[in-house]
């Protein structure tokens, strides 16, 4: 059996595992509060009566945004060309009404999977405190985030497409809309994740040869 | 695995026991226990040059393959 060295801990990882805990509570707060939206229904009148208009700033100048849209002459385009800032109005369509509690399992099951998210980032965390690195279990914990990760913008842009149908975003002018941020980072960072899991396997393998090899 | 180790078998005709044997060895009593109960994924010939050595055999004495 290897006499393997004790590595001394990072200051970081104190610090990104108090990050972490602190997350973890915020996002447990946060699922009770979906979850009772979700149960009650939510408050009876929304904050903000729609239709509405909406100032906006883009920091990209162009940019071709997908999604259903109504130009001010009334004519229905699946693409817009956007300018940096304008203003636009929010209306329901014939798909209006959606139900509170709809929107509340929508925020429950996005909490949710942050929970998911935090708990596999604290079993990894607790892990390396105790200088477990290259265990199964890591490995799994990693795989867990990479798919988690990958899932994310994934969701994010069939929700786009769902909010898209419920409401029209009349472009005013060259105005227009940008309905969410396509997350496509967190799909390469998935996919890293997912590799380092591999990396995390395979050295598992390795450590167990070497630490079974008298 | 079909590789059996048959150190207690060696160890049991010659008289020594685990901790005697890892001491002479050079290797922890842990390791040889692990060698002893076929846990071992691999051993180094310097392992098993000792262990002959010690137990005056031959490698063949202390493995065997079996179907």
């Amino acid at each position: 059996m290897s006499d393997a060295k004790t590595i001394p801990k990072s200051p970081l990882l104190t610090i990104a595992n108090l990050a972490v805990a602190v997350a973890w509570y915020a996002a447990i707060w946060g699922i009770g509060t979906a979850f009772l939206v979700w149960v009650t229904g939510g408050q009876s009148e929304p904050v903000v009566s729609i239709p509405v208009d909406i100032a906006f700033h883009l920091t990209e100048p162009h940019e071709m945004i997908p999604g259903s849209f109504v130009t001010q002459d009334g004519e229905s385009v699946d693409w817009v060309n956007l300018k940096a800032s304008g203003q636009i109005n929010v209306r329901p369509s014939e798909l209006s009404g959606l139900p509170q509690w709809l929107m509340g399992a929508q925020v429950t099951i996005a909490v949710a999977g942050l929970l998911l998210f935090l708990h596999q980032l604290r079993r990894l965390m607790f892990n390396a405190t105790r200088g477990d690195y290259f265990t199964a279990a890591n490995a799994w914990h990693i795989r867990c985030l990479g798919i988690l990760l990958i899932a994310y913008p994934v969701v994010v842009k069939i929700l786009v497409w769902f909010w898209t149908r419920i409401y029209h975003f009349p472009a005013t002018g060259n105005a227009g809309f940008q309905l969410m941020l396509m997350p496509n980072n967190t799909l390469l960072a998935g996919l890293l994740l997912l590799v380092l899991s591999e990396v995390f396997r395979v050295g598992v393998h390795m450590r167990e040869d070497q630490e079974l090899t008298i | 695995m079909p590789i059996e180790v048959t150190l207690d078998r060696v160890m049991k005709d010659r008289g020594i026991s685990l901790s005697d044997l890892a001491e002479r060895v050079g290797i922890t009593l842990a390791n040889l226990s692990i060698l002893k109960t076929n846990k071992a994924k691999a051993v180094r010939f310097t392992t098993l040059d000792a262990l002959c050595r010690e137990l005056g055999c031959q490698p063949g004495d202390l493995i065997r393959r079996v179907d």
